[in-house]
């Protein structure tokens, strides 16, 4: 009977091993408790998640400047910040790619696009590219609802047409605040969309 | 001196009209052709069906992304060496279709590009990237081998024509 103990105990042990070797690079799923982080904005100061403690959620976007599904979705995202923030959603965007990389993508090209395109949100670096891999942000644009108590409420694409606003039948985000304001859960709470993979350094 | 002939083709069936765009270049050296499709599924249902015993090596990418474009030539190789035997290579380019002019004929014309070219203008990806394979998060490059009822799917880029065939053996 001891010896049953010990052998399910090994391998409970081999399971949460396993787990705790394959968990964190699949990153966040609907329903984990997302974590917060202080990331330098275009303007030089630091923003974090506890900046907004009035906050009733966060759209967290993982975007950047050089991909065109990025570029097409710059405006859509300004209009979430301009119509969500006042509502208590703001837009925090952060930029995941090594400018190493992808050059168009450094700290002043980001300043740069930011002030062409008049974003109303912070736009971060993630310097060290320690922050996208925790979300488990695969592309740009990648979006993480997050609610009061930062738990994901909702993960993928702003709506279901990148190229054109008006053509989009479903706005996954809109949707998905609706719904938090409602006191349900968004449906769908994860959607697929085409976009430019994150640009890692190289090791 | 180049030449471009167009013609839109509508097929009927029973639930809905498949709409396919074919554009067809002739340059000096070679005639290149690539076909538009507006729904994955068309494109599942007319050209992602291999026949008896033969292969589709299926590879999803697009002029403006740099990693595909690496990898384009392993494909272009592979499909060179590959063509005596039942082994097809697709391209299938997420390309825009109002960007096709600019971007996408010069890219082809240039690198001469001799596997079969489409472009899939499916903008509804939150439908689609589950049909190719329920485990690709939508970004590019990604690769589809097809055999029959059985597939391989990877978003890894290919570094060489051996990472191809090391794919096909999966099988």
């Amino acid at each position: 009977m001891k010896n049953v103990f010990l052998k399910s105990s090994a391998l409970l042990l081999l399971f949460f091993f396993t787990l705790a070797l394959t968990g964190p690079a699949d990153g966040y799923k609907v329903g984990d408790k997302a974590t917060n982080f202080s990331l330098k904005n275009i303007d030089g100061e630091m923003v974090s998640l506890s900046d907004y403690p009035d906050a009733k959620g966060y759209i967290v976007i993982f975007t950047c400047n050089e991909c065109p599904y990025a570029k097409m979705y710059e405006d859509r995202i300004n209009e979430l910040n301009n119509k969500y923030a006042s509502q208590g959603y703001p837009v925090i965007a952060i930029m995941p790619n090594d400018p190493n990389m992808q050059p168009g993508d450094s700290f002043e090209n980001m300043q740069k696009r930011a002030k062409e395109k008049g974003f109303t949100f912070p736009y971060l670096i993630d310097e060290g590219q320690e922050i996208f891999p925790q979300y488990g942000a695969q592309k740009t644009p990648h979006v993480y609802l997050l609610d009061s108590d930062h738990i994901v409420k909702y993960i993928g694409a702003i709506d279901n047409n990148p190229k054109d606003p008006s053509a989009a039948s479903e706005k996954y985000v809109e949707n998905a605040i609706e719904a938090l304001e409602a006191g349900s859960n968004p449906d769908p709470s994860m959607t697929k969309a085409v976009g430019c993979g994150i640009k890692k350094k190289r090791a | 001196m180049i030449y471009l002939l167009f013609f839109l083709g509508q097929f009927f069936n029973s639930s809905s009209i498949i709409s396919v765009t074919t554009y067809e270049y002739a340059s000096a050296s070679d005639t290149l052709r690539y076909q538009i499709f507006e729904h994955y599924d068309d494109l599942e249902k007319e050209i992602l069906v291999p026949k008896d015993g033969e292969i589709l090596v299926v590879n999803f990418w697009a002029t403006w992304c740099g990693p595909c474009v690496k990898e384009l030539p392993y494909f272009e190789e592979f499909n060179a060496a590959n063509k005596d035997r039942n082994i097809k290579t697709i391209l299938v380019s997420l390309d825009f279709t109002n960007q096709l002019k600019k971007r996408y004929v010069p890219f082809i014309e240039k690198h001469q590009l001799k596997s079969e070219l489409y472009i899939l203008d499916d903008m509804d990806a939150n439908t689609w990237i589950d049909k190719v394979d329920p485990s690709w998060s939508g970004t590019i490059p990604a690769t589809l081998i097809i055999r029959g009822s059985e597939r391989v799917f990877t978003e890894t880029e290919m570094e060489s024509v051996e990472d191809i065939e090391n794919l096909i053996k999966q099988l």
